[in-house]
């Protein structure tokens, strides 16, 4: 099973990317919930990097801490130890400003829970994403109907997420966080309420977006299927990156049979540990 | 334990209880100062029962109305009290999960009203105390005196009295907190916090209709409003616009938010910048759901604004000259030609000693008893107790007025060559009434007594001239046409030109400035009138009293003995008068049937000014410290439910100031919308009233319009940046990063 277990030293040799700086850089953090009495350490020391341009998957048991690594590298959450560069900027030493302006200008997100704005409809929820960086209000209306028809939502855009499926909701979410074509994205689960069409057209343009636009992309999921279209899967367990596996030239289909064999590895471990 | 519990949690609550605290505390103090009125009393000179009683009026009105309030500020209470527990349900949760039994909680919510609650009434006491005693230097304004030995004022009895009412306002609202916790089960203590229920969104067409409509309907209203005048409270176009005032702000508020949001969606560059889209959807949501509430507001606010502002208006109508309007110590009147006489007499004389003949048929003592004093009152008083006559009276002078048989103002009012200027006058209601009637001469020698007599140059008119005399402003154009136009008129055989001038001295004492289109004509013109057999239709006495060392309330005394002595009570010798009997003397025609003196009339309409004035100072604060508060809690339980939303921003990048300007403007709309609805009422309901009546009396309005606005201003400024400061507050957690 030695080839499963690649290091970071050895990617440069493997792997199909260039020796260039990370635009991501997580070094050993750590992060801790409760007081005194019951800690959970959600995180215990995760580190690697992700390259421009790259497109990661974040796999693993649920409580793993993939929402938790996810929520420290979108500054939502602060680490308890640790470091993590963003273009050699550790944005955990940031200001508070400082950090909202890059949540804004550098970051798209697309979260687990509570994606959406209740009281706007669908296309002001996209176009936020637009006027909080003070986009001229001229290209707004464009761009948020090309995203929505790309993401096929262009029929939803004046309703209210009450008025919405989980479906639809999810995709304006992408929307949003794509539209204003972001250095990098988060995605927590963008597939998790989508039937498998669907599944497929968003993970398509999050494919396009890493590929044409050059766009950096993370994404958290529990799906084989949502995982195969990354370039590296990174598996996590009890808060430490437990393996890491790379798409190299395999094709999609081969690259989801190798994640789906990784699976049923750490599966049939866990059984064992139980 | 729990007492610890409660102290700490207000500790770290503070900004929470901050709209209640000062909602407690202005109410405890509005509430002690105006029921200690009657305490400020001992700051002035207050030797007669007189000037005593009017404090005990306005106390007494006062202590009326505070019933009334005192249930308006317990709601309050209990309303800001709603938002406090709403906001602290999941804590209450907390404790619940904890082991601790919903009674102990209940008492944690007790013992926190009870703290702060008596902290607010100690402090609003003490507040109230001190505001009391600026209110003294504002009634010694009114007064027109100063104070002189100052001391420090506490009334026990308005202390108890706030005391009783907050203990009671407290224990109702310990029983609803009891009440309503022990209430609440486990389960929607905790899930207080998941999202609220779905905002209503009303259809954008339905609102632009309705918005329209309701525009409509409140321009019917004004229009209906400015037609009535608002003379008439029973006018049924009053009634009609009171109703379409009403249905049409609620439909305004209903609509306002769907109509702004038609309107801004459409305009991008407007609505597509930084957190506008998300402040508009916030404040569109708020307005939808309240609509009823904005709309209580702002009814409310347009009765106090409106009232107070006409009150003031009122009391300055009422009360406004008083200084000027009684010149003299004293005026004795005698109405000679009078009412009782008049049943059955043609209202106007055709001949001149027609009223003479009619006098000495119906009372012929009276009739001789005049002619015998050539109908000098001075004489007649002076005879009956020339001692106190001696030592009271400084100087007199007499105006008799008298009636010029054929002369109608209608006449002399036809006779200007100014056609604009006669539809004017013949459209005026008020002058309509006295149109028809004979005018009034009085002679130029009594004028210039009168005149002399408060400090003012004599006038001087040729043989063949006439002067007009006018100080009330609803017959000052009739006057100024009539001299603009130096028509000749033509009193009793001799033709008089007018004279360009007017002159404003008052003829006698009187409640408000009174002297209206009278005709001052040579001392020969009524020298014949009287030699034709005129007698005077009515005459003042006008009287300054002598520097004798007394007061002016002691010297009003003397007078009324001094008339007393001339007329005493069932004397019959000059016709008892029933209308008369409750007067302190037997009242007649002749000398003397009614007595103002100076300091009566001063005092009484200080009286009178202090009471509206206090009265509308009371309710129009009450009022808006209600309405502030009600729109503060609704906007902070805004802010509290929509915590969700403002950390969905935050992750998107927000900063903390893009945040703070949306939740600023949130605040200034909510606030700022039912206000500026209910200025738009008052303006109107104003300006109508003040184009009817203030100017009629030439009352200018604008000085109750600008203390209207400072005291709107100060309180709803106050509220505002509470709310905005709480606001924050609420959301700094969220944004400290999670
Ligand atoms: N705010 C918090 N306070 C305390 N513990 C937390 C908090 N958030 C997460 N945890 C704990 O940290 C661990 C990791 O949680 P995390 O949400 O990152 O899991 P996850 O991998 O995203 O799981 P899932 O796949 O179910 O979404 C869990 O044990 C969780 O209970
Ligand atoms: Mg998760």
């Amino acid at each position: 099973m030695a080839e499963i277990t690649v290091t970071a030293n050895m990617r440069e040799i493997e792997g199909g990317f260039q020796p260039t700086m990370p635009i991501l850089s997580v070094r050993q953090v750590e992060k801790a919930f409760g007081g005194r009495d019951s800690i959970t350490r959600a995180l215990a020391g995760v580190s690697f990097d992700v390259a421009p341009g790259e497109f990661v998957a974040i796999m693993g048991p649920s409580g793993s801490g993939k929402t938790t690594l996810l929520n420290c590298v979108a500054t939502i959450d602060k680490v308890t130890s640790g470091q993590i560069l963003v273009d050699g900027h550790d944005i955990t030493q940031m200001g508070r400003r400082q950090l909202a302006k890059f949540r804004r200008d550098e970051l798209g997100f697309i979260f687990q829970d509570f994606n959406l704005l209740d009281t706007l409809t669908g296309f002001e929820n996209i176009a936020l994403g637009l006027t909080i960086k003070r986009v001229s209000p001229a290209l707004i209306p464009r761009k948020v109907e090309d995203i929505a028809a790309t993401l096929g939502v262009k029929d939803v855009l004046r309703k209210y997420p009450y008025q919405m499926s989980g479906g639809q909701k999810q995709r304006i979410a992408a929307a949003r966080a794509m539209v204003s074509d972001p250095k990098l994205i988060l995605a927590d689960e963008p597939t998790g309420a989508l039937d498998s069409r669907s599944s497929a057209v968003m993970l398509e343009m999050l494919e396009v977006l890493n590929e044409n636009l050059g766009a950096t992309i993370m994404m958290v999921t529990h799906d084989s299927f949502a995982a195969s279209f990354s370039n590296r899967v990174l598996f996590l367990r009890d808060g430490l990156v437990f393996n890491e596996i790379r798409r190299g030239t395999m094709s999609r289909e081969q690259f989801f049979a190798r994640i789906m064999e990784v699976i049923g590895f750490l599966g049939g471990e866990a059984e064992h540990a139980a | 334990m729990l007492l610890k519990l409660a102290v700490r949690n207000i500790r770290r609550s503070v900004r929470d209880y901050l709209i209640y605290f000062v909602t407690l505390l202005f109410g405890v103090a509005l509430f002690y100062t105006f029921n200690s009125i009657e305490s400020q009393q001992v700051l002035f000179d207050m030797e007669e029962t007189a000037s005593a009683n009017v404090f005990e009026v306005t106390q007494y009105v006062m202590n009326m109305f505070s019933g009334v309030i005192a249930c308006v500020l317990g709601f309050l209470v209990l309303y800001s009290n709603r938002f406090l527990i709403r906001r602290r349900k999941r804590e209450f949760g907390t404790y619940e999960v904890l082991g601790m039994m919903p009674s102990q909680v209940a008492r944690i919510m007790l013992y926190e009203t009870l703290i702060v609650g008596v902290a607010s009434l100690v402090l609003g006491l003490l507040l109230g105390v001190l505001l009391s005693q600026g209110l003294s230097f504002v009634t010694g304004a009114m007064f027109g005196t100063t104070i002189k030995n100052y001391q420090f004022v506490f009334s026990s009895e308005a202390f108890m009295l706030t005391l009783i009412c907050f203990v009671i306002i407290f224990a109702v609202l310990a029983v609803f907190n009891t009440v309503s916790v022990g209430r609440y089960r486990l389960i929607t203590l905790l899930q207080a916090e998941s999202q609220n229920e779905k905002a209503p969104v009303r259809n954008q067409w339905a609102c632009l209709v309705v918005f329209i409509v309701s525009i409509a309907v409140l321009a019917f209203a004004y229009q209906q409003l400015i037609e009535s005048g608002m003379v008439m409270l029973d006018d049924p176009r009053f009634l009609r616009a009171t109703v379409a005032m009403l249905v049409g702000s609620l439909l305004f508020f209903w609509s306002l938010a769907g109509f702004v949001i038609a309107l801004l969606t459409r305009l991008r560059g407007v609505y597509l910048r930084g957190l506008r889209p998300f402040t508009v959807r916030q404040i569109a949501s708020k307005v939808n759901t309240a609509f009823v509430s904005l709309w209580a507001v702002c009814v409310l606010l347009f009765f106090s604004i409106t009232t107070f502002s006409v009150g003031m208006g009122l009391v300055e109508v009422f009360v406004g000259d008083a200084q000027k309007a009684n010149p003299y110590s004293a005026t004795a009147s005698s109405n000679i030609w009078s009412v009782d006489l008049q049943k059955g007499k043609a209202s106007r004389a055709m001949e001149l000693d027609e009223r003479a003949q009619t006098l000495k048929e119906m009372q012929p003592a009276l009739y001789e008893d005049g002619v015998a004093h050539d109908w000098s009152m001075a004489q007649k008083l002076q005879q009956a107790a020339p001692e106190l006559w001696e030592q009271t009276i400084g100087s007199y002078g007499q105006v008799n007025n008298y009636e010029v048989p054929g002369l109608s103002m209608g006449s002399i009012v036809d006779r200007v060559d100014d056609p604009e200027w006669q539809k004017s006058i013949r459209e005026n209601d008020t002058i309509a009434v006295a149109i028809e009637q004979n005018v009034q001469v009085i002679s130029l020698e009594e004028f210039n007594t009168a005149r002399e007599m408060q400090g003012q140059q004599p006038v001087a008119i040729g043989a063949d001239e006439c002067a007009l005399v006018n100080n009330m402003a609803i017959t000052q154009s009739l006057t100024e046409g009539v001299a603009r136009s130096g028509a000749v008129l033509n009193v009793s055989g001799a033709d008089l030109t007018v004279r360009p001038e007017i002159y404003d001295t008052q003829l006698y004492d009187s409640a408000m400035l009174s002297t209206a289109f009278v005709i001052v004509v040579p001392d020969e013109v009524v020298a014949n009138m009287k030699a034709a057999g005129a007698i005077p239709n009515t005459s003042s006495l006008n009287m300054m009293y002598a520097d004798n060392g007394l007061t002016d309330a002691e010297n009003d005394v003397q007078l009324a003995r001094i008339v007393a002595a001339a007329q005493p009570v069932g004397s019959g010798a000059t016709g008892d008068r029933s209308a008369a009997a409750d007067i302190r003397y037997g009242s007649t025609y002749w000398p003397v049937n009614s007595v103002y003196t100076a300091h009566e009339m001063i005092t009484q309409s200080f009286g009178l000014r202090m009471m509206i004035t206090y009265l509308a100072l009371y309710i129009g604060l009450v009022f808006l410290l209600s309405t502030a508060a009600i729109l503060a809690v609704q906007q902070m339980s805004e802010t509290v439910d929509s915590q969700n939303r403002y950390r969905m921003l935050w992750r998107l990048g927000c900063d903390a100031r893009m945040i703070n300007r949306s939740l600023l403007a949130q605040v200034l709309v909510y606030f700022l919308a039912p206000l500026g609805l209910a200025v738009c009422h008052s303006a109107c309901a104003i300006w109508v009233l003040s184009n009817v009546m203030f100017d009629a009396w030439g009352v200018p309005v604008l000085a109750p319009i600008l203390m209207a606005s400072v005291f709107t201003s100060v309180i709803y400024g106050a509220y505002l940046l509470i709310t905005y400061f709480a606001s924050r507050s609420v959301l700094k957690p969220i944004l400290r990063s999670a």
